[in-house]
């Protein structure tokens, strides 16, 4: 890494690194972390006898030129999903899509969308409804609560109709999209996940 | 790491000593010592009389961990088709099976509490501690074992073994074992610096470690099972 | 046989009669690839149509394969082959113990041992590299197989491996095991074992086994078949969201995530994210303690064992201290099955006891009852044993079949108030033949002959038989539609079938399975969507007939068939495309013997259409599709009101089976209406003297 890395490499540094450690990166964090990025090098170059002298890093970074450096020139593997407050990066090297989406539906912090469209998800991809149990655990980590309000919310508003419940006989509770699967079909396979699956090692 | 295993083996107390040691030893008589340095041991003669062998000390060495390991002796069979050319765990430089089922102790009338498959199923593996004063190889009397010039690892050459067994009965670990089938004895020889068995470990339960790390493993008072406070064994 | 690779070139055959052992060539066998397959070869030959499984003249086979010791991954199998104790017609079977049997047999220069006769009194057979003998049984005889197993290593070393029997065993109980290591058993052959007076053999090995390849060239594919393999049952999806993974499954066996330890290690072990490119994480993918039974077990759990040269654990290593206060050893272990049948003859639940909440006591009253079984060599019958149990007390059977002072002096209340101790009176009675009630060891179908159980037993979805036969569901109709269901009718047990499972169940989504179904069988209709059948078609008769055949191919190289084959993978990059290629190829690189993929079935078609054709002979009918290949009625009927092949239904329908059994028939070439092996597909196969010897007893089809 040299000292004069541009906005843009810093700015894929980061999301990389965030990415390494299972987070998404936002926008609206880059700013403050080329700019930390940046002073590390300054001081690194600083210490260094050797080095050339840096050139002036100028006015800091705006987070419209990080985000505009970055649709214009950013490598292959850095992605980005636009949530409501602004886009959201991650880089595939260490990180999927289906996670990454997992983590941007947390960050929107809207538990009726990331619910509904989990179940949408999984009844469509799969396919099977998912375990409301799983929605309390990560990435998701809802509280109990959270989960029982949005599955109200849910419940009330209409882009959200086809989204129904059902248990299996050992009270495990799920959640899918008539969409995709039928509730005799949702049924069953919550009855096999929960029960039948046990009872067939 | 695991605590330290009293496995003694009362029968075979030679002294292994440390670099400290060994320095202590040869102290200011090392003028032509390393003269015969390439074959990384050396004779020479003490202060006090004594004519010992000097051994350049190895690179590091393969630590077991008990606490990780699974038993599933991958090891073993990754050690000898890469170094035999066969799968064996008897000829194996690490030793897992002999103890999978009872333990180093064997067996007792507490087998059911004690280490092993049978028992708390805790499993202890042996390796080679690369004793930077190796009773292998001062009890080879053909000078079959030297240390290797990359890795320092104690290493066996079949050309000169005579398969007479006197590197195995002066192991405190019997890590150096006959091969039954070669009549050649073999020990670990740290896969030229890339040891098979820690790369096919499939829960990492097996490193290597630079010198002072593994010395401080195999022989401090952490020291990990698999190596052992053997009566004579200082660090 | 001599500069043998994979084989040793040698078994051995002891005759307990005569105490004579001898040393016989497995070049003769290689048709039949190694275990199982040998061992059928070796029962048609030499064990008569209408022998008592318990006979002097009944033979039993412990089988290794080429591949066993030799380190290929999920190596260390022995197969087992004898004639059924529990089925009806005493038909030949196999049953499979894993562990370090079979490497140490290897070590020692043997591919096979062959015993016959009886022993006049209790033997155990000591195999010392080439030095073999029959010891003394008298000091062991009687003993638990923990006992056992340690009395012989102190006599033989702390390295010794021991297959052993229990009290089970040597009461020649119908359902009793023959065991190795902490928990490695082999069903429905310990009484084999007990009425020849073998306690036990006992193998110590310092030799090798050699291969033919370059040592790199066999690294190289070991390092490839690393990078396909997955978790138990090949699961190749993760239980959580990780980000590595594009799907996730909260049933599956790749339970391993951050925050989640094998609690009982000191220090505590993290299983961790486990990226399938870390290969040494490999062997914590699989969480079967917490799996298998709750989150009560995680801080129990010392670490997680299993076989030889497999980077799978799938045993649970569990520390239970409560087991002290019934004298018990506190140290147990097993996988899934071990653990399942004494819960579930605790039928109504393990309830809390002593400040133990149900969680708690669930996990200390099954270890105490797999310590049990495990210490007496008692076999469950894949489950079947505790669904019996269920039945026969609800059903009033237990108080009309036992005399009355019986009834009484058994624990009852306990069973029905979920105290496990019910399980230390139960496996005593039953394990040692106490008054009648042991009779629910002879297996389910001879058990309804002697207690003259009828539609409600048979018919019954919650008692779970598969067939007349007297076999429980195991991977059948839950298993991939009408794929799992008619695997299930071929066998005399419970199909002990994974090889549809380890695809099937593999938790990718349906789609990119289908298209590897497609791929493999020639359309994606070979495999519907879960619970979402459709009709029989000729691609599923392709899957069953493959599904076969690579169990039998397994259990003769022999590798865990609850492991292989590789039909999918982790990797993204792959499309997740496992290799099926990968059996013929270590058997090519291990023995130097060239095979195909196709050339390789093509052999265990071979030992498949032998073991057929062994069924047939014992039963003394070319009528196997309706003698031997039927289902129990619920089969057809479990979901009265749903239509069968719509969504939310398993159901089978009987002429869809039929459709179904006459596909695989043609598959194998044998007789389309009987299922019976025709004279030509014999011949064609080399079993020639088969379909002579078939034809002399009018057991060929029309």
């Amino acid at each position: 890494m040299t000292d004069n890395q541009s906005t843009l490499e810093l700015s894929c540094g980061a999301i990389r690194a965030a990415s390494a450690d299972g987070r998404l990166c936002a926008l609206g964090d880059l700013p403050a972390l080329v700019a930390e990025a940046q002073a590390s090098a300054a001081a690194r170059a600083a210490a260094d006898p050797r080095a050339a002298p840096t050139k002036d890093a100028g006015a800091p970074t705006t987070a419209a030129s990080i985000e505009a450096a970055l649709s214009a020139d950013a490598p292959d593997d850095i992605k980005m999903m636009r949530g409501k407050d602004g886009p959201y990066y991650f880089s595939e090297l260490s990180m999927t899509a289906a996670y990454a989406k997992h983590l941007f539906r947390v960050a929107e912090k809207d538990p009726p969308r990331l619910v509904a469209e989990t179940a949408r998800d999984e009844s469509r991809i799969y396919p099977r409804p998912a375990s409301l149990g799983s929605l309390l655990e990560p990435p998701f980590s809802l509280s109990a609560d959270e989960l029982a309000r949005a599955l109200a919310e849910i419940a009330e508003r209409p882009e959200y109709a086809d989204i129904r419940r059902c248990a299996a006989s050992n009270g495990d509770e799920y959640v899918y999209s008539d969409a995709h699967l039928s509730p005799a079909h949702a049924e069953s396979l919550a009855e096999w996940a929960s029960v039948g699956e046990k009872d067939n090692p | 790491m695991g605590t330290t295993n009293d496995a003694a083996r009362p029968e075979n107390e030679a002294k292994t000593q440390s670099r400290r040691d060994f320095l202590k030893i040869t102290g200011a008589g090392l003028a032509g010592a390393f003269a015969a340095a390439a074959l990384g041991c050396v004779s020479v003669e003490t202060r006090d009389g004594r004519k010992v062998k000097a051994w350049r000390t190895s690179t590091g060495a393969i630590v077991h961990d008990p606490n990780l390991c699974v038993g599933c002796r991958r090891c073993e069979t990754a050690c000898t088709i890469r170094n035999d050319g066969k799968a064996s765990a008897y000829v194996s430089r690490i030793k897992v099976s002999r103890n999978l089922n009872y333990g180093p102790e064997g067996v007792t009338a507490a087998y059911a509490v004690a280490d092993g498959q049978l028992g708390n199923f805790r499993l202890v593996g042996e390796t080679c501690r690369q004793c930077s004063h190796p009773a292998c190889g001062d009890a080879c009397p053909v000078g079959a074992i030297t240390a290797d010039k990359k890795t320092g690892a104690r290493v066996v050459d079949a050309r000169r073994c005579v398969g007479c067994g006197a590197c195995a009965d002066a192991c405190p670990w019997g890590i150096a074992t006959v091969d039954p089938e070669t009549r050649k004895s073999t020990k670990c020889l740290l896969c030229d610096g890339d040891p098979n068995c820690t790369k096919n470990c499939p829960t990492g339960a097996i490193a290597f470690y630079p010198w002072e790390e593994a010395e401080a493993l195999l022989f401090g008072s952490d020291a990990n099972s698999g190596a052992s406070a053997v009566s004579g064994a200082t660090a | 046989m001599s500069a043998t690779y994979g084989y040793t070139g040698k078994f051995l055959r002891v005759n307990l009669s005569t105490g004579e052992i001898s040393t016989d060539d497995t070049a003769k066998y290689l048709d039949f690839i190694g275990g199982e397959g040998m061992a059928m070869k070796i029962m048609w030959d030499e064990v008569p149509a209408g022998t008592h499984p318990f006979a002097p003249e009944n033979k039993i086979v412990f089988g290794t394969g080429p591949l066993c010791g030799s380190g290929v991954p999920c190596s260390g199998r022995t197969n087992i082959t004898s004639l059924l104790p529990s089925n009806p017609y005493h038909a030949v079977s196999s049953s499979h113990m894993g562990g370090y049997f079979a490497v140490e047999l290897k070590y020692a220069g043997w591919d096979l041992i062959v015993l016959e006769g009886k022993s006049p009194k209790p033997v155990w057979l000591r195999i010392e590299d080439g030095k073999v003998r029959l010891e003394d049984a008298r000091w062991i005889w009687g003993k638990g197989i923990f006992d056992t197993m340690a009395m012989i290593g102190s006599q033989m070393g702390k390295e010794a491996q021991v297959a052993a029997i229990g009290q089970a065993g040597e009461n020649q109980l119908n359902l009793a095991v023959i065991r190795t290591g902490s928990s490695h058993s082999a069903g429905g052959h310990g009484g084999v074992m007990g009425a020849k007076n073998l306690k036990a053999i006992a193998v110590r090995g310092t030799g090798s086994v050699k291969v033919a390849a370059d040592r790199q060239a066999l690294m190289d594919a070991d390092k490839y078949m690393m990078s396909l393999i997955g978790a138990n049952n090949q699961m190749v999806v993760p239980s959580s969201p990780l980000p590595w993974a594009e799907f996730h499954n909260p049933t599956s066996r790749w339970n391993a995530k951050p925050g989640l330890f094998w609690g009982a290690a000191n220090p505590p072990v993290e299983t961790g994210e486990c990226d399938p490119r870390d290969m040494q994480s490999v062997g914590k993918r699989t969480f079967k303690a917490v799996f298998d039974l709750g989150a009560a077990a995680e801080k129990r759990t010392v670490r997680m064992g299993g076989c030889a040269h497999c980077p799978i654990r799938c045993h649970s290593q569990l520390k239970v201290d409560e087991l002290a206060k019934y004298g018990m050893d506190t140290y147990v272990s097993n996988t899934c099955m071990g653990y399942f049948s004494p819960r579930g003859i605790m039928y109504k639940g393990i309830k809390a006891f002593d400040g133990y909440d149900a969680a708690d006591a669930a996990v200390i009253g099954t270890a105490l009852g797999a310590k049990l079984a495990d210490d007496y060599g008692m076999w469950c019958n894949y489950g079947q044993i505790g669904r019996d149990v269920k039945f026969l007390y609800e059903s009033g059977t237990f108080k009309r079949v036992l005399p009355a002072e019986e009834y009484a002096s058994i624990p009852w209340d306990k069973l029905q108030a979920g105290d496990a101790t019910f399980l230390i009176d139960f496996y005593d009675r039953v394990a040692n033949k106490k008054g009648e009630i042991w009779h629910i060891a002879d297996g389910a179908y001879w058990l309804a002959e002697r207690w003259g159980l009828g539609k409600e037993y048979w018919d019954s979805k919650d008692v779970k038989l598969w067939s007349p036969l007297g076999f429980p569901v195991h991977h059948s109709n839950e298993a991939g539609a009408q794929v799992g269901a008619l695997i299930s009718c071929f066998m005399n047990r419970d199909a002990q079938n994974h090889s549809h499972m380890n695809f099937i169940g593999s938790k990718l989504p349906v789609e990119i399975q289908r298209e590897i179904a497609g791929e493999i069988f020639g359309s994606p209709d070979a495999l519907d969507v879960p619970n979402n059948y459709t009709r029989m078609n000729e691609y599923k008769a392709r899957f069953v007939k493959w599904s076969l055949n690579r169990s039998r191919l397994h259990d003769s190289l022999t590798l865990c068939n609850w492991m292989w084959p590789m039909s999918v993978s982790p990797l993204k990059e792959r499309n997740y495309r496992g290799d099926t290629g990968l059996e013929a190829k270590f058997y090519s690189l291990v023995t130097g013997i060239q095979k195909t993929e196709a050339e390789l079935d093509r052999d265990s078609e071979r030992v498949f259409t032998l073991f057929r054709a062994l069924t047939v002979r014992s039963m003394g009918t070319v009528d196997m599709r309706n003698a031997h290949d039927q289902t129990v009625a619920w089969v057809t009927k479990q979901d009265a009101g749903k239509p069968q092949f719509t969504p939310g239904t398993i159901q089978m329908e009987q002429e869809d089976l039929e459709l179904g059994r006459s596909m695989v028939y043609k598959a194998y070439g044998w007789d389309e209406k009987t299922g019976a092996p025709t004279k030509a597909t014999l011949e064609s196969l080399g079993l020639g003297e088969v379909a002579a010897e078939l034809g002399a007893k009018g057991l060929l089809p029309a």
